[in-house]
């Protein structure tokens, strides 16, 4: 089988030198132009058969590797590193490196050489040219799973999904193991852990939408066609796995962070408790005022500790008494007891009712749920809902509920509702609050449930079962 | 030394006479306000050491005179002021204001019968501290009622000390050469002294947790104003200062020596004794009461550039008062006696910033410390240096040490560990103070300015924080007015700009609460860039000759 692959033998080779974990064999392995770097498609306007060049040409996920040798990440590096001599910490990168670039995390520790002052203070694991021709940073096996066992397997005639499955393959087609697998990295995990120390030293903060976030990708390297057109709701279960994984990573990705704490898991560092990243970024970042006369930008709650964020978990806190307590201890104080919210945050996600939430969730669910949403705390839950509203807008289109005008005009108001929420300029990841003016939440609440009354309008009136 | 007998070196000097104070303030009496303006706003009473009318200043020009007000609105005019206030109060402190009061002219709190009552009470008074003249020294004697009727706000015995002692002796001219010390036994401050100056207007301006003068948190984030940066200078010259600089006052009775034919001087020496003042701390002039070592080290202190000196000393203090308010309250907080984390004692912008990632958007300054960690203010530590520039650069390092261990301690973990803040608070309090004391006694003139203006202009020292700028360019602009620049007030204003809100909203008709419009947004748009160029521009005009 391996001499009728041979790039997969040189894939095996190249995954040998980087002293790769065994089951990956290396992106070449996929690319031949026969498997999946056809220069041509197959089937016009799919990108079946020629994955790995639409991967490589328009996947952000294609340069994750190659962003850590730029000047601004090799700065970033540096200033959340904090050494003496302003060199960069080779802990510091491996942690980067478990979302940036996979293939680097197995990598023993190089000799660190550091020069004082310099862009880039360290040798990089891998040189700067070895790293250009394989820029593999989260390639095929980061998420279809490491191939060993089923590359030469995958393009038989017979093989089923769940023999494929057994041999190591990722279910990506699963929507919800889809979705916690762009979680580890977009929300985080116990190990994947972007925190408030280095959002301060200029990392973006991490706001994960999984529907907003396909969309998002200029050419995907899949096609999604056969899917929305075997179930309707495809983009709202899209949206809905979405939700459920980004809680669920949430969760898990405080409990990591409160077990460092509370010193039950090794850890290299002293852990940063309270951990800033867990709040509501503008429960602080608030512009300073001449009166506290009006409701707070972009948060309406005061309680003398910031609450706890609400992006990961609007419109999907898991069900259950656990989550409840846990917003609530996490909201006590500064810092609470980590243990005790280890202990939460471990009870809270039970990943076993996952699919039967998200086999729950429908338009017509997601449309009733913010019928009576009333006004929105938090900054994170209005930019969820409009999400959830485009999602389901999206979904009516699939059905041919919504036709192109009416779509055009909705997404026109939908955006100005979005520039309300968001960001001055395109290049910015958060909005501008001390410099420009800002709408009210109670406004900007109005505006997102008028585009929800006028979706459950024209679902009602094309007889479509999402009515209400 | 002639008088050696009675040298005490400066810096236990300080702590003297503030000991002496402070026993002195905890027995005294307080005098009626309306005795001390008798004479000062008499224009009759006016004589070579008093300015005409310095009462009058403070009762007319004066916030301080009005300090109270802030807390209840006496303009009966305007009733959407006065509930706009009293919402604000209310708001900051969690209950009406006049809860703790037995009537409505404020005259009198209530007696602590009960928890509730009792812990209205004693936020009150807490508030009082710095809106009205009633120090924490003084509740011994004064249980309900204030020492000075709370309407005179921060009155002449809040700064001054406790008048019952020393309101007749004062009266004498040959008080001039009484000592320090002997006048601090009897309840008089020091104002005279940079170091006890700047003490006492930090204490209020920056805090001060013994005292019990402290703007929490929760207090400002229910509408108190920010207490904006302070620079010692600036901020008695828009006061108005109600006083003269010795420099400005000239030669006066008794300034460097008795007049030869004194037998009335005699006279006014057996009546001060009869008041209490001890024989051997009346000397033969001002001069020598105020300064016994100036002769031996060839100063003049009363040719100071007083401006200048009280930027120097002044920043210095500041630096000290900050580190010693931090200090106190880690400690308070160790002893369980104070909520931790609490969120005033560190640098305001370091949550309240716009936010950016990437790299070239960074607004925050960089410092020696993990990034998203609440470090401490920048601002009250910028100019300490000075003190350093008229000393000597290695008295510097004995700062710069201990400050880093602070923000170290602060930065470990987010908020810091209060039992490391304190012990390395310790340290840069004394390093500090040693650094103001020292300076004191060194020459202000001409030449010390331009060395100044040339550190602070100097590309050696990067300004990334607005109100570390703001501390900077008020420094300049006083020194540039000691220097006889008749343009200082123009640097930093870009016409009439004035991006940096450098003027302050001075006189009982400007708001603090209205002022906050200009400055705030001046905050949030401050260009580090800018300031550079306008420092290189400051220059150019102080500095023509480049020295």
């Amino acid at each position: 089988v391996l001499i009728a692959c041979p790039l997969a033998l040189h894939g095996s080779d190249f995954a040998l030198a980087r002293n790769l974990p065994d089951d990956i064999v290396g992106t070449q392995s996929c690319a031949s132009a026969s498997c999946h770097g056809a220069p041509h498609g197959r089937v016009p306007d799919s990108p079946l058969g020629r994955e790995y060049l639409v991967w490589l040409g328009s996947d952000p996920h294609a340069l994750a590797a190659q962003r850590m040798l730029q000047p601004r990440f090799q700065e970033l590096l540096r200033r959340a590193s904090q050494g003496i001599d302003g060199s960069g910490d080779l802990a510091v990168e491996q942690k980067c490196a478990a979302c940036h670039d996979t293939s680097q995390v197995h990598q023993p520790p190089l000799q660190v050489m550091s020069t004082e002052h310099s862009v880039l203070p360290r040798t990089p694991a891998l040189s700067q040219r070895e790293r250009e021709s394989s820029p593999h940073g989260i390639a095929c096996e980061t998420c279809h799973g490491g191939a060993r066992r089923w590359i030469a397997a995958h393009y038989e005639r017979d093989i089923s999904r769940k023999q494929l499955l057994e041999l190591g393959m990722t279910d990506t087609k699963d929507l919800l193991v889809r979705a916690r697998l762009c979680a580890t990295c977009h929300v985080g995990s116990a190990d994947h852990d972007m925190n408030h120390d280095m959002m301060a030293a200029g990392h973006p903060p991490l706001r994960f939408e999984l529907a907003s976030y396909e969309a998002l990708i200029p050419r995907k390297h899949w096609d999604d066609r056969p899917a929305r057109r075997a179930e309707a709701d495809y983009e709202v279960k899209l949206w809905a796995a979405g939700r459920i994984a980004s809680a669920e990573a949430a969760l898990e990705l405080l409990a990591g962070r409160a077990k460092r704490a509370a010193g039950t898991e090794a850890s290299k560092s002293p852990a940063a408790w309270p951990e800033f990243a867990e709040a509501n970024c503008f429960a602080c970042h608030q512009p300073l005022r001449a009166r506290d006369d009006g409701p707070r930008v972009f948060t309406s709650q005061l309680r003398g500790v910031p609450p706890w964020q609400t992006w990961n978990t609007a419109l999907s806190e898991p069900p259950g008494s656990a989550p409840m307590q846990l917003r609530s201890s996490m909201e006590a104080s500064w810092a609470p007891e980590p243990a005790e919210i280890a202990r939460l945050a471990h009870q809270a996600p039970n990943r076993l009712t996952g699919s039967a939430r998200l086999s729950e969730m429908s338009s017509a669910s997601v449309l009733n749920q913010l019928k009576g949403a009333g006004e929105t705390a938090t900054w994170d839950e209005g930019c969820q809902r409009l999400a959830a509203l485009v999602a389901v807008e999206r979904s009516l289109r699939d059905r041919g509920a919504i036709d192109a005008r009416m779509s055009d005009a909705w997404h026109a108001r939908a955006r100005r509702v979005a520039a309300q929420l968001r960001f001055s300029s395109a290049d910015r990841q958060w909005p501008k609050i001390f410099t420009e003016p800002n709408a009210s939440l109670a406004d900007l609440s109005r505006e997102v449930a008028a585009l929800g009354d006028e979706l459950r309008r024209v679902a009602g009136a094309t007889g479509s079962e999402v009515a209400p | 030394m002639m008088h050696g007998r009675y040298h005490v070196p400066p810096v236990f000097r300080a702590v003297l006479v503030g000991l002496m104070l402070l026993s002195a303030r905890a027995s005294a009496q307080y005098v009626e306000t309306n005795d001390c303006l008798d004479c000062h706003v008499n224009v009759q009473r006016q004589n070579d050491f008093c300015p005409p009318v310095a009462g009058r200043i403070w009762l007319e020009d004066d916030k301080h005179r009005r300090a109270f007000f802030l807390l209840h609105e006496t303009d009966l005019s305007e009733p959407n002021k006065g509930a706009a206030k009293r919402e604000l109060v209310q708001r900051i402190l969690g209950f009406d204001l006049l809860d703790a009061f037995t009537d409505q002219r404020y005259v009198r709190l209530k007696d602590m019968a009960d928890a509730e009552t009792a812990r209205k009470v004693a936020t009150v008074k807490l508030c009082l501290r710095c809106h009205g003249t009633w120090p924490k020294e003084a509740d011994a004697s004064y249980t309900t009622a204030p020492p000075v009727r709370l309407e005179f706000g921060v009155s002449c015995q809040a700064c001054h000390g406790p008048g019952e002692k020393w309101d007749q002796p004062h009266r004498i001219a040959a008080w001039r050469m009484v000592t320090p010390e002997a006048k601090a036994a009897l309840g008089l401050a020091d104002c005279r002294s940079p170091v006890a100056k700047a003490q006492l207007c930090a204490s209020c301006h920056v805090g001060d947790v013994a005292q019990e003068k402290f703007v929490k948190h929760k207090w400002y984030a229910a509408g108190h104003p920010p207490l904006p940066g302070f620079e010692l200078g600036t901020f008695q010259a828009q006061m108005p200062a109600h006083w003269k600089s010795l420099r400005e006052k000239g030669p006066f009775l008794f300034r460097d020596g008795p007049p030869p034919d004194d037998f009335l001087v005699q006279e006014q020496r057996d009546r001060l004794v009869r008041l209490g003042v001890p024989a051997d701390a009346m000397k033969r002039s001002y001069r020598e009461a105020n300064f016994p070592e100036s002769q031996a080290s060839g100063l003049d202190p009363c040719s100071d550039l007083a401006a200048t000196k009280d930027a120097v000393i002044g920043g210095a203090v500041i630096a000290a008062t900050y580190a010693r308010l931090v200090g106190d309250y880690a400690r308070a907080a160790c002893d369980a006696k104070a909520a931790w984390p609490e969120l005033a004692i560190y640098d305001c912008a370091a949550c309240h910033h716009e936010l950016r990632s990437g790299l070239a958007a960074t607004s925050r300054p960089s410092r020696s410390h993990p990034p998203g960690r609440p470090p401490l203010a920048g601002w009250p530590m910028v100019l300490a240096p000075l003190a350093a520039v008229q000393t000597s650069d290695e008295r510097w390092s004995a700062v710069s040490g201990p400050l880093v261990e602070l923000e170290r301690a602060t930065t470990s973990r987010p908020f810091g560990d209060p039992s490391a803040i304190h012990a390395a608070s310790q340290p840069l309090v004394t390093a500090l103070k040693q650094l103001a004391d020292n300076a004191t006694n060194t020459r202000f003139d001409d030449a010390a300015a331009r060395r100044l203006v040339q550190y602070l202009t100097g590309s050696s020292r990067s300004w990334p924080d607005y109100s570390g700028a703001r501390q900077a360019a008020w420094s300049i602009r006083e020194i540039a007015r000691d220097l006889g620049h008749k343009e200082a007030d123009a640097l930093f204003t870009r016409g009439k700009d004035d991006p940096l809100a450098l003027s302050l909203p001075s006189g009982p008709q400007r708001s603090v609460t209205e002022n906050l419009h200009r400055w705030l947004p001046a905050a949030a748009r401050y260009e580090a860039a800018w300031f550079h160029e306008e420092l290189r521009a400051a220059r150019t005009v102080l500095l023509p000759d480049g020295r």
